[in-house]
């Protein structure tokens, strides 16, 4: 792959993905093949065109962003693009130009073949990278160390970010047990951070059936007990609740209530383990929100519950 | 009774219990089990005053028939009493767990009847959570003091971590207060349990696969583990008068002859009528967090107690934390170059922690660290400063570099918030002009002694770590 730099080009375009991590890569994958160097990498929605700016869309391919994940994973490591992965689910504005930014450098910088360091690689037999350069394209990263560099240093931290919203969720979901038997929880991250949760609630699980949703990103992560999958949904119709559910949580905010130490009472830092935005979807705190703020929202949900589009996810129809 | 009340009483009665951790193991989900532990713990949701809740916290029964001075349970106190059904228990704890609001149980107890009695239930509520449901989660059992040993075994291999609380921290208070208690009978379960989890580490390490001398000694029947994640005690602060110096040494010495994870400070609360407890309004809040932050020097950041105390001044600061104190009295340790000294300096440094410090031997190999680039990667600068120099250039200038001058520099009041005892405000209905000492920290300040402690040494300084090192020498 060639780069050829058309200097007429690089100031003036505008890439528009649809905002999957496919997206990105086949847009950077177009970048290096037209030889361009867009100056904004967004989604349609938050692209804003500077002055005498082109915007070209981006057909989303599956083929040249498998290819630029293989050539990430070659030339500088699997964790390298996990890195990148992780990164690509922040909302931050500007997150996509710097992973792009970030894949140009970290492609630049290890472009050496992975055999290079072998002793044998004169008189080898194999045409691919062998087991030995894979386990050595396995370590960490040394760009991983770069946490003061000006392209990799936002990048890990966008992947910082990330992973603590991950933690968060982990943290404070609440599961509801529907009548059927599935278990269903709501989330508002500032991350699209369902893709990297799925795995760890179905190991906690063990098999049983559950649904995540994400209000904010409309997207279900749908797990049946061995497998799971993400679901892209504008509306939910939530099936009613076990009538033991009602009954658990009452239990669970009469614990909450009881464990709190009123000559410790200190609010500021509770705020700043749990803060606000997630209170919510937790259904201990419910009863400390301001009223509006709740009514408000429960009333939009119900909205949005009695008028079930047709390609929305219905969830007593996922386990057949 | 119903379990909603049930729970109410005897969460309320668990709640002065403070270590609610859930770390210090991985184990991944297994095939047909409920859940998995992670070492690095998560906490589910934060009380009012800033504590986390990881663990389903509860006692057994409150339905105790010591009386300690200081606890709630004591039977002397009208309280209403209950116990739970370890069914009702174990479900409970799987109902919270699959809705994701806990990571396991925290399982104490009131004495009933005797201890072997009471741990008896404890066991039966653990099997049916390990055995029915196949709860992979994280379980904290406290063991009772003078369980027999055999429960004990049994109660270690059902648990993830152990802890026997130790209460006071000298005899003499111990006598004072918890009469049915004493120092053999705490220590000996915790002896037991540091043996038991060294002895299981051994046989598993040799029936392993692949060794040289058991060739075939896989085993037949597969055990759980002792206690893997450990033990850890708790103890009071401020209900008598021990020193820093003395708590600091006794930690210390626990972490290092008994093994033990964590030691956990809770400062005195007063809940009942007593003579023997001090009857100010004052809990010594910012005393616990100062341990706090000394226990993490102790930990984390490879300090000697040595240096962070003396027994001629044996609290701690309260106006600076423990390690800008040293710093301060160590001026000619500084300033040091970020970019080339080595990590166990760059720990010496206030301002920068375990994290920062492992980040800026990491960076500084790909580029020279000035204040931008530390600023980045998240250290305090502000504090950090006045004691490096970033590529040779000292970055504190403008203030003198003598201890008097950067101690107001660094001077760091706890942040207590802006409601209750935290900010130095005493509850409603208990206002009091005379005698609300504010949080003593000075030894002329502490709540006067009960008489019959004899000063401020009970026990000679050294009584638990004399009985911690020598089993035999001291008499049960
Ligand atoms: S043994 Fe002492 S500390 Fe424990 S519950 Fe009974 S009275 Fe309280």
């Amino acid at each position: 792959m060639s780069i050829l730099v058309h200097e007429e080009y690089s100031q003036d375009v505008a890439y528009a993905y649809d905002g999957t991590l496919e997206g990105l890569l086949s847009a950077i994958f177009y970048a290096y093949q037209s030889g361009e160097h867009p100056q904004d990498i967004d989604t349609p929605q938050h692209l804003q065109l500077r002055l005498g700016q082109r915007l070209h869309h981006i057909e989303t391919s599956t083929t040249s962003a498998l290819r630029l994940q293989r050539g990430i994973s070659r030339i500088c490591g699997e964790d390298i693009f996990d890195l990148i992965k992780h990164a690509s689910l922040s909302d931050a504005p500007n997150a996509s130009y710097a992973i792009y930014t970030f894949v140009r450098y970290a492609l630049n910088q290890n472009k050496t073949h992975p055999c290079k360091l072998c002793k044998t690689r004169h008189n080898c037999p194999q045409t691919t990278p062998c087991a030995r350069a894979k386990t050595k394209a396995r370590k960490v990263s040394s760009l991983r160390l770069e946490h003061a560099h000006e392209i990799t240093g936002p990048v890990l931290r966008l992947e910082r970010a990330v992973l603590n919203e991950r933690h968060r969720m982990k943290q404070f979901l609440r599961f509801e047990q529907t009548a059927q038997g599935i278990w269903f929880a709501k989330c508002n991250p500032n991350a699209n951070v369902i893709p990297v949760l799925m795995d760890y609630f179905c190991a906690r699980f063990g098999c049983e059936s559950f649904v995540i949703f994400d209000e904010v990103h409309h997207i279900a992560g749908v797990c049946d007990g061995r497998d799971w999958q993400l679901v892209q949904t504008d509306s939910l119709n939530i099936p009613i609740n076990t009538s033991n559910e009602q009954f658990i949580q009452a239990a669970w905010k009469c614990f909450y209530d009881a464990v709190s130490i009123d000559a410790r009472y200190h609010p500021e830092l509770r705020r700043q383990f749990m803060p606000k935005r997630f209170w919510r979807n937790i259904c201990e705190m419910h009863e400390r929100m301001p009223d509006t703020a709740l009514k408000a929202h429960t009333s939009a949900s119900d909205a949005s519950n009695r008028q079930t589009l047709s390609p929305g996810l219905r969830l007593d129809q996922t386990r057949e | 009774m119903d379990i909603l009340e049930k729970l109410e009483i005897l969460s309320d009665a668990a709640k002065y219990d403070v270590a609610c951790t859930s770390s210090g193991i991985t184990r991944n989900a297994q095939e047909g089990k409920i859940g998995l532990a992670s070492a690095s713990g998560c906490c589910h949701s934060f009380t009012p005053d800033g504590r986390c809740i990881t663990l389903l916290k509860v006692l057994m029964t409150n339905e105790c028939v010591y009386d300690c001075a200081y606890c709630v349970n004591r039977c002397s106190n009208e309280v209403p009493r209950t116990t739970f059904t370890p069914q009702e228990l174990a479900d409970l704890t799987i109902a919270f767990y699959r809705r994701n609001y806990i990571e396991g149980l925290f399982l104490s107890s009131g004495v009933a009847k005797n201890p072997d009695h009471t741990t008896e239930l404890m066991i039966q509520t653990l099997s049916i959570l390990r055995n029915e449901y196949a709860f992979n989660g994280y379980i904290h059992a406290k063991a009772i003091p003078g369980a027999s040993p055999e429960l004990l075994d049994e109660l270690g291999h059902l648990a993830d971590r152990m802890s026997v609380n130790m209460e006071l921290p000298s005899q003499e208070s111990l006598k004072l207060l918890a009469p049915q208690k004493n120092k053999q009978r705490i220590l000996a379960p915790m002896r037991q349990i540091q043996e038991n989890i060294a002895t299981d580490h051994e046989t598993r390490a040799l029936t392993r696969k692949r060794n040289t001398y058991y060739p075939n000694a896989t085993p037949t029947k597969k055990m759980r583990s002792f206690a893997p994640a450990g033990q850890s005690t708790q103890m009071i602060i401020g209900a008598t008068p021990e020193s820093d110096f003395h708590i600091l040494n006794l930690s210390a010495a626990l972490y290092k002859h008994f093994s033990l994870k964590r030691v956990f400070f809770s400062a005195y609360l007063p809940i009942n009528q007593d003579a023997r407890l001090p009857q100010n309004d004052a809990i010594q809040l910012n005393r616990e967090h100062r341990l706090y932050q000394a226990d993490w020097l102790l930990r984390f950041y490879q300090f000697d107690v040595s240096e962070l105390i003396d027994q001629d001044k044996p609290f701690l600061d309260t106006e600076v934390d423990p390690k800008a104190n040293w710093a301060l009295n160590h001026l000619d340790f500084f300033p040091i170059e970020v970019n080339s000294a080595p990590l166990q300096d760059l720990l010496r440094v206030p301002g920068i922690g375990p994290k920062g410090a492992k980040l800026i031997v990491q960076a500084r190999k790909k580029s020279c660290l000035k204040e931008a680039e530390l600023r980045k990667l998240g250290i305090a600068y502000k504090r950090a400063r006045y004691f490096i120099t970033c590529n040779g250039t000292y970055a504190g200038k403008g203030i003198a570099f003598t201890p008097e001058a950067l101690r107001a520099q660094l001077a760091a009041p706890i942040d207590g918030g802006k409601h209750g005892r935290r900010a130095d405000k005493c509850l409603a209905g208990q206002l009091s002009i005379f005698d609300c000492i504010d949080q003593p920290q000075t030894p002329d300040a502490l709540p006067s002694p009960p008489m019959s402690l004899g000063g401020a040494q009970a026990d000679g300084l050294f009584g638990w770590q004399q009985a911690i090192l020598h089993p035999e020498k001291v008499r049960a």
